[in-house]
């Protein structure tokens, strides 16, 4: 390739000079790679290299590391449906009867025990408990409490395995959800999915390890990009997200009036190029261009065959509800993502917002039931008959709970619920948790634990652990120093392992 | 706080000072060699000035040297031989100095005589550096990873246990923390604070500080008292900069002394071991859950029979780092006509290793599942939409560990079912779009209880 340095390198014997000249910075990065290399080798064993392990494959795409997974894995794939904003856990799954006689009381300060509140309740004169309106029924084999609201969710019971004792440290929107997306709740950390992608790389060459899909009928609080971002891993591990409508992902198709006809030898001029820019400069982010350039060619057949839901039957657009016609919509996004999985995607994350309310909360939160209760139940029964939940983890869940007392006035119709860190609901199923299964309790108010408190960070050590991964051993070291998904905290929750 | 030792605080210094002779000499000797070669002129009052400096910081670190092996933390012999092997070092560098000084032009044999002092030099130096080094790493130090090594003499050392009832409290979990984390500085060569652990004798005879154990009460005994010192504590055990023990590490010594009375002989089992002593047992000595993937006990495999795989368009993916065990997936692929065969040769390759096979919609005719057969690993089989019917299944004559099949969208009937209900780990097949219908689902999940069939809802 000897034509193509003549090409990028100036004949000048100055500039040659200054080229041959490395930095503080280049010196460290070129060295730093071989020294790393060869230190790895020796880590690893060279036979367990020879060997092919997950992380050696011969074919291109994303590998993984090697020396991973560090166990057998119980989930191959996940998708995680985020529920942003924090779902009211009062008019979903965490039943309290009790508070139906306490209507409009004060909150006793014995539960609150002097908490801090966020500043859209503080100056209220008065915390009157608010009793869910909606009303609760046990359901399946294992008899669990579901509100009227989720009928559907209800008739998957047996499959879901509920963790009531969630907590998180962070009370408003942004850092929670970014502390619940990334272990931390300052951006520029990578996401749970780039974890993933890093570590373990991709099953199918074809389509990105990690796709994002954001509900389009809902509106509420912003979502951003860092939420499925890299952070400091290398930028092939960023969530890609997939839109509606005729162009699921940006700057894939071919630019107007060009047929590409010749795209893969461009590309491939390209890479060699990239290359020769790659052996010069040794920046790693090269080689993350040349595996997205790679990538984005074979997505322009992928992608289209993937989101194609016209094969899909009757049956199927039915039990996803009739959303799922109307791409985008929650429940189109839940059947597109069982496509995703089909296709061995490893990491798919759902993003459904509006469930932030301060006000008018119980139509606000029958709404956004009625928007995903269906299409959720749907992707575990459909998962399920397909053999496919064996080996794939559900997440449902927010960033937070809310509060038991109204957020504004209080009626036997209305009444908003504030924003409430302490304790929430969320749900996994299918590869490696109990079925049919309930960790964890919350006091008559849904004020406070009682029981098995799990916190956001023992929550991303149980979804690596399904993952094979000990998450006290998948780190990078960036700036200094090396960081973990759950920094340095985090116990996997033994009790809900299958 | 013991009292001040002026002795042993300059002693310390010993360990310290004591590469100053080494680079020193080191240097003054190669720059002769350099000289002589060729590489370098006009070095030699470089050289003398080495020397010197040589001769000048070996006799301090000799003073030194001698002062710390006072302490009596030291095997005797062994000091003895650094100690002579110092003098030594020191002696002939000073003479070798004085020959450099005093004879301006070397004579043949004045060359001969000075040369062979530097080489004598070069030899006690490192003889010395190693001794020492072996005093203050343990004898074993330097050679502790080497490869191919000879089999550990270690008279308290045992086989690796391979059940959790056959292990011994003492010999299979105690004695290896003591190991790892005590006897670079215990052992025979090197007593510190008298104290040796390389026996059952030099357990029960202990150190110089009082009883190491006591049978039944831990806090009395040394051995404990020591290592569960608060970590700024100037006794903690191992001493600041060495890994300090584990709280499993601690709870393993305590339940020896506590509960088995510090008991050189007694099953771990014997005792009766709650939950949480047992968890670490069993991880200690990786048997158990989190071990499980190395009881597998797969052949490896080699890159080229992977490549096979992949060449045909299979992702194959070791199911976790070193456990030999394969997942191997051909989704949406289809298996053409002419190439089955090196499908069903490539297949057969990996057959030892395949835990989980998915082929799902990949065009897989009832042929093809002959080879199957003989999978005696296999635990998940996806063979989802493709054709194939209860002819297919019945030609596979035995699974004998698979636990999970899925046959959704296939052509299987009841037949199948029948067949393989006798697979004896098979616990969930997936049935739904077969020729199954509600009425036969119902009978069959009434007469095979075990198997979970899982259709459509």
């Amino acid at each position: 390739m000897c034509h193509h340095h003549d090409i990028l390198r100036s004949n000048s014997e100055d500039l040659k000079k200054i080229e041959k000249q490395m930095d503080r910075r280049q010196f460290l990065t070129k060295t730093s790679m071989g020294l790393g290399a060869i230190a790895l080798g020796s880590l690893f064993g060279a036979d367990r290299l020879l060997a092919g392990t997950g992380g050696d494959n011969p074919i291109s795409g994303i590998k993984g590391i090697p020396g991973l997974p560090h166990h057998l894995p119980k989930a191959k794939r996940v998708v995680y449906l985020f529920q942003s904003g924090g779902p009211s856990q009062f008019e979903t799954f965490d039943y309290k009867p009790k508070l139906t006689d306490m209507f409009g009381q004060e909150l006793p300060e014995s539960i609150r025990g002097g908490q801090r509140l966020t500043g859209m309740s503080a100056q209220q004169s008065s915390l009157p408990i608010a009793p869910s309106k909606y009303t609760f029924d046990q359901y399946g084999e294992s008899r669990a409490w579901v509100s009227e609201l989720m009928p559907h969710t209800a008739e998957v019971v047996d499959d879901l395995c509920f963790i009531k004792s969630m907590y998180t440290e962070q009370i408003n929107h942004d850092p929670a959800i970014t502390f619940f997306q990334t272990g931390h709740q300052l951006p520029g950390r990578p996401s749970i999915g780039a974890w993933a992608s890093y570590g373990l790389g991709t099953d199918n060459q074809d389509l990105p390890t990690f796709i994002t899909l954001v509900s389009k009928n809902a509106g509420g609080q912003p979502l951003y990009s860092r939420l499925w971002g890299n952070g400091f891993l290398p930028t092939e591990h960023q969530g890609v997200q997939f839109r509606s409508g005729k162009d699921p992902v940006l700057y894939l198709n071919n630019p107007e009036n060009y047929e590409g006809k010749d795209r893969q030898r461009m590309l491939h001029y390209l890479k060699e190029m990239n290359e020769v820019q790659h052996s010069t400069y040794g920046d790693p982010e090269i080689n993350a261009r040349i595996a997205q350039y790679e990538m984005a060619f074979k997505m322009q057949t992928s992608v289209p065959e993937v989101t194609d839901l016209s094969s899909e039957s009757d049956e199927t657009f039915d039990m996803y509800g009739p959303d799922s016609r109307d791409p985008g919509t929650y429940a189109a996004n839940c059947l597109l993502a069982r496509r995703l999985l089909e296709k061995d995607v490893k990491f798919v994350q759902l993003y459904h917002r509006g469930w932030d309310q301060h006000t008018h909360l119980p139509g606000g939160i029958k709404n956004q039931c009625k928007n995903t209760d269906q299409a959720t139940a749907a992707l575990v029964k459909d998962l399920k008959q397909r053999g496919l939940l064996e080996d794939t983890l559900v997440i449902w869940g927010g960033e937070f709970g809310r509060t038991v007392y109204s957020q504004g006035k209080l009626t036997q119709d209305n009444y908003g619920r504030d924003h409430h860190p302490r304790c929430f609901t969320m749900w996994m199923a299918g590869a490696g948790v109990k079925p049919g299964f309930t960790h964890g309790e919350t006091d008559d108010f849904s004020y406070n634990i009682t029981k098995d408190p799990v916190h956001v960070h023992d929550f991303h050590a149980t979804l690596l652990h399904l993952m094979g991964v000990d998450h006290e051993k998948l780190t990078y070291k960036a700036q200094g120093r090396r960081f973990r998904l759950t920094d340095v905290h985090g116990h996997v929750v033994k009790d809900i392992l299958s | 706080m013991e009292e001040s030792n002026l002795i042993l605080f300059f002693g310390r210094f010993h360990p310290l000072l004591v590469h100053l002779p080494i680079g020193f000499l080191m240097i003054a000797v190669l720059m002769e060699v350099a000289e002589r070669v060729g590489w370098l002129a006009n070095v030699r009052n470089a050289i003398v000035f080495a020397l010197l400096l040589g001769v000048v910081s070996a006799v301090a670190a000799s003073v030194l040297g001698f002062m710390l092996g006072t302490s009596g933390d030291y095997s005797p012999d062994m000091l003895d031989a650094h100690m002579w092997a110092g003098i030594v070092t020191t002696v002939v560098s000073a003479v070798a100095l004085v020959l450099k000084v005093g004879w301006e032009n070397f004579t043949k044999r004045q060359t001969q005589l000075y040369l062979g002092l530097l080489a004598l030099v070069m030899t006690s130096l490192s003889a010395t550096g190693h001794l020492g080094g072996n005093m203050t790493h343990g004898s074993d130090y330097l050679t502790y990873y080497m490869p191919f090594k000879p089999k550990t003499t270690d008279p308290l050392a045992r086989p690796k246990v391979t059940d959790i009832q056959q292990a011994q409290l003492f010999g299979d979990l105690v004695h290896p923390i003591i190991t790892n984390k005590c006897k670079s500085c215990h052992n025979q060569d090197k007593k510190k604070g008298g104290l040796s652990l390389s026996s059952i004798e030099d357990y029960l005879k202990g150190g110089k500080h009082g009883s190491l154990i006591v049978a039944g009460d831990p806090s009395s005994s040394e051995l404990f008292h020591r290592v569960t010192l608060p970590s700024d504590h100037e006794e903690i055990m191992p001493p600041d900069g060495k890994t300090p023990l584990t709280k499993e590490e601690i709870a393993i010594i305590k339940f020896w002394l506590e509960t088995g009375n510090a008991d050189f002989d007694t099953l771990l089992v014997a005792l009766d071991p709650d939950e949480e002593i047992s968890n670490i047992a069993l991880l200690q000595l990786q048997l158990g859950a989190e071990a499980g993937q190395s009881q597998l006990d797969l052949d490896t495999v080699s890159l080229d029979k992977i490549e096979r795989l992949t060449a045909l368009g299979y992702e194959v993916r070791e199911l976790a780092a070193g456990s030999h065990a394969y997942e191997v997936t051909l989704n949406g692929t289809k298996i053409m006509k002419e190439n089955r065969l090196h499908h069903h040769e490539a297949l057969g390759l990996l057959k030892n290793n395949i835990l989980s096979l998915k082929m799902r919609n990949c065009d897989l005719k009832d042929i093809d599942l002959e080879i199957l057969s003989d999978m005696p690993v296999l635990q998940h089989l996806d063979l989802s939409q493709n054709t194939i019917s209860d002819s297919g299944i019945q030609s596979l004559q035995h699974l004998p560990q698979l636990k999970c099949l899925n046959l959704y969208a296939t052509q299987v009937t009841t037949l199948t079912i029948e067949h393989v209900a006798a697979w004896p780990q098979l616990s969930t097949v997936y049935i739904w779009q077969t020729n199954i219908d509600k009425e036969s689902l119902a009978s069959l999940r009434e007469t095979h209880q075990n198997i979970n069939l899982i259709s459509g809802s």
